[in-house]
């Protein structure tokens, strides 16, 4: 299917995927730890050490406007995404626009905050008139005994929408509702804390994804979500009122963010699905349901590394500091 | 002691250490990088004509750093135990040296063909420094 009904708006012309080459299996974290806190994730991709959200979003960035064989200068609007931006505050959108050559014209946003973020920012990619890269790039990080850095993936994913794009938006909606002290990272603190109330977290996740697709008039069945395990998404599905196809990548890549549901709709598209319900959780929380009607070509693969866990310690930062010193 | 690159110095060539943003000499039409100074063939001082390059090249040759490294790199080398560094020359002809990236640094060898990406070159001040590397072209 093409999106030729709705051409006068901005539709998806091109995809590009990154991951890290690194990874680690759930195998090494059972001989370290004893046990692996991540369900549903046999194995990780683990961001090398020269490698950040800005690098892995560049490199998704590249591939998604040649993709779409679009000249970087012609792009109108960057719209960048993630949980894990490199600093606090300082605009990495214009880090971006600068290494991806964009021209100085560029209305640059950055959606941060929200594992939803990703989801967000593709929906008003859609909206936008003109054309417009939407890039979600992540790595979480958490304490190293922390169920979600056990989970914690990296890598990203880029869209170029244009009017010309074969991938359109059919219909979104929206849910808000909030669950205090489910995921969170607090002001200066690099790593992620969850309150750690598991019927109620599951409830959190579980019940506004539910009221989100239940307010679609017409979603489609093969559903791509927000995945901060390869568990929960399942979970999800089966709170919602029709049997859904499940589609996420945090079994091969682990918890990817704000691009986590993002890399979720490649993997349908790289399963031949052609219309995907499309849901972008956030904790707070807030939901995004959107539903696209085509599908795009696009890799998951790449050659890979596995490496050890004192490996994987010094490459997520855990043991080695800024200046090559040990915390 | 490593050496010192002030950020306005390094934002001064931010195109050509972004997209390895080269000069062609308007007397002998050499490529040189940067685009600055003289030209590296007939070593007049001219005003290049900018252009980006595809991003791919040949590496002429490659050393391995284990150890040792300049203190900005020094958090670099415990996290990869290795840094390849090459001699590149750019299919435009323009010769440079980068850090390899996205790879085994044993595995890289004079000959091989490799691309243009942007990496993290090291942190200092606060401010990340963020520049060209190469990976070997694996399609």
């Amino acid at each position: 299917m093409t999106g030729t009904d709705v051409a006068e708006k901005n539709a998806i012309a091109g995809v590009g995927v990154y991951t890290p080459r690194y990874r680690v299996d759930a195998e090494t974290f059972i001989e370290a730890w004893g046990g692996f806190e991540a369900r549903g994730v046999a194995a990780k991709s683990v961001a090398a050490g020269d490698e950040d959200t800005v690098t892995m979003a560049a490199e998704a960035a590249e591939r998604a406007l040649a993709d779409a064989d679009v000249d970087p200068e012609s792009v109108t609007a960057l719209r960048f995404a993630t949980t894990t931006p490199t600093v606090e505050e300082f605009d990495v959108g214009a880090t971006l626009a600068a290494i991806l050559g964009l021209p100085t014209s560029v209305a640059v946003s950055v959606d941060t905050q929200s594992t939803g973020a990703g989801t967000r920012a593709l929906r008003a990619g859609f909206d936008d008139e003109g054309t417009t890269l939407v890039v979600a790039s992540d790595a979480p990080f958490a304490a190293p005994d922390d169920a979600v850095d056990h989970a914690a993936g990296a890598g990203a994913v880029a869209f170029l929408l244009t009017a010309e794009g074969t991938v359109g938006l059919r219909e979104a909606t929206t849910y808000t509702e909030e669950f205090p002290g489910t995921r969170f990272r607090g002001h200066g603190s690099a790593t992620v804390e969850r309150y750690e109330a598991t019927a109620y977290e599951r409830h959190a996740f579980s019940g506004p994804i539910a009221a989100a697709v239940g307010s679609l008039d017409d979603p489609e069945t093969a559903v791509a979500l927000t995945a901060p395990d390869g568990s929960l998404p399942h979970r999800a599905a089966r709170a919602l009122d029709f049997d859904a196809d499940v589609y996420h990548a945090a079994d091969r890549f682990g918890d990817l963010g704000a691009a986590s549901a993002l890399f979720g709709l490649v993997t349908a598209w790289d399963d031949g699905v052609d219309a995907v319900t499309l849901v972008g959780y956030g904790d707070g929380a807030t939901v995004d349901a959107l539903v696209l009607d085509g599908r795009l070509d696009a890799s998951l693969d790449r050659e890979t590394e596995a490496i050890g866990y004192a490996e994987y310690l010094r490459k997520r930062g855990h043991v080695v500091t800024d200046d090559g010193g040990v915390n | 002691m490593g050496a010192y690159t002030s950020v306005p110095t390094w934002w001064n060539h931010s195109d050509s250490r972004y997209r390895l943003v080269c000069g062609e000499c308007p007397e002998c039409g050499a490529v040189s990088f940067p685009p600055s100074g003289a030209c590296t063939d007939c070593h007049e001082r001219v005003e290049f004509e900018e252009f980006e390059p595809e991003g791919t090249g040949t590496v002429l040759s490659v050393t391995v750093i284990e150890g040792g490294a300049p203190p900005e790199f020094a958090s670099l080398l415990a996290t990869e135990d290795a840094i390849a560094v090459a001699v590149v020359e750019l299919d435009e002809g323009a010769r440079l040296p980068a850090m390899m990236a996205d790879c085994d640094p044993h595995a890289v060898a004079r000959g091989d063909r490799v691309e243009r990406v942007v990496r993290r070159i090291y942190e200092q001040e606060g401010v990340v420094r963020y520049g060209s590397k190469f990976r070997p072209v694996r399609e």
